[in-house]
């Protein structure tokens, strides 16, 4: 039986990057900033949380709970962890897309990064 | 004011070093005792209510070693007895009175981080409640607050837990419209 390939979308394919980018420092603040840093995009922790249990739900990354520190109020962190299996379903949606946009570049001005 | 205030003000002003390649603090806790110290010497003690000068002339109150909390006179803090806007020395009286009489400032400068929405405890999921709110605080606390002042971390905060609502909430009602649609689908 074949299986089925897993996609993920747009705002799932920043989140996983950020984490990719993060490493063993994801969690949800840092995978914030990153975004906002890097995209310019004004995005809401809400935004992050909703949508890393959606991909945790998936199976594509995984979390555990870190110790709790003083200037979060005594709150633990969450940290998050890219799966293997993200992974693959981030790569396959970035190649998707960059095919998509192949030979698109004078339609869209200037090239597609 | 009495002269007795008056001359304890002035008292309590005199411990005050100037400003220099020094930064300068008065413990706050009684008996109020003054020290100068390197900058690195200062964030080690920093462990009760301080007020602070940097060497840039910056009045900052430190509450438990857990941040600084800015002062400036334009923050439209005004002077209980003269409704006039405050200069740096009546910040510096007004702070002091906030720990010797009934402190009428106090209220006026958000200290802490504030209180997160009730809706927001109530929508978020039980298992990211606590890291989201730990996530709020640590970014208030160590980043938008020392970079942007009281006034503006506090809005900061409040767009925040807001904005962070609205994906919650669809995420919520798509899963009820989904289970909907489903017993629909089942009775048909």
């Amino acid at each position: 039986m074949k299986t089925k390939l897993q996609y993920v979308g747009e705002f799932e394919q920043l989140i996983l990057l950020a984490l990719l980018r993060l490493g063993s420092d994801a969690y949800g603040m840092r995978i914030r900033r990153e975004i906002v840093e890097r995209t310019g995009r004004r995005i809401s922790l809400g935004a992050v949380y909703t949508t890393l249990e959606r991909l945790e739900a998936k199976g594509l990354v995984s979390s555990w709970v870190g110790e709790p520190t003083a200037e979060r109020g005594g709150r633990a962190k969450k940290f998050f962890r890219i799966e293997a299996s993200g992974s693959s379903a981030l790569k396959r949606s970035l190649a998707a897309s960059a095919n998509m946009a192949a030979g698109l570049e004078p339609v869209l001005g200037g090239g597609v990064r | 004011m009495t002269d007795s205030e008056h001359n304890e003000d002035r008292t309590i002003l005199a411990q005050i070093p100037h400003h220099g390649s020094h930064v300068s603090f008065v413990n706050l806790s009684s008996p109020i005792k003054d020290h100068t110290a390197d900058l690195d010497d200062l964030v080690k003690a920093l462990e009760s209510d301080c007020i602070v000068i940097d060497e840039a002339g910056n009045v900052r109150v430190v509450e438990d070693g857990r941040g600084l909390c800015e002062l400036s006179a334009t923050s439209g803090l005004t002077s209980p007895q003269s409704r006039k806007p405050f200069g740096k020395m009546d910040l510096l009286k007004c702070v002091f009175h906030r720990h010797t009489d009934n402190g009428c400032v106090v209220s006026t400068i958000p200290r802490k981080t504030p209180r997160p929405p009730k809706l927001l405890l109530l929508c978020v999921p039980k298992q990211n409640r606590e890291c989201l709110l730990g996530d709020l605080e640590e970014e208030f606390k160590t980043i938008v607050l020392p970079e942007y002042g009281c006034i503006i971390a506090c809005l900061w905060y409040w767009e925040q837990a807001i904005c962070s609502l609205i994906p919650i909430l669809w995420e919520q009602f798509k899963r009820v419209a989904g289970i909907v649609a489903l017993l629909r689908f089942l009775r048909s």
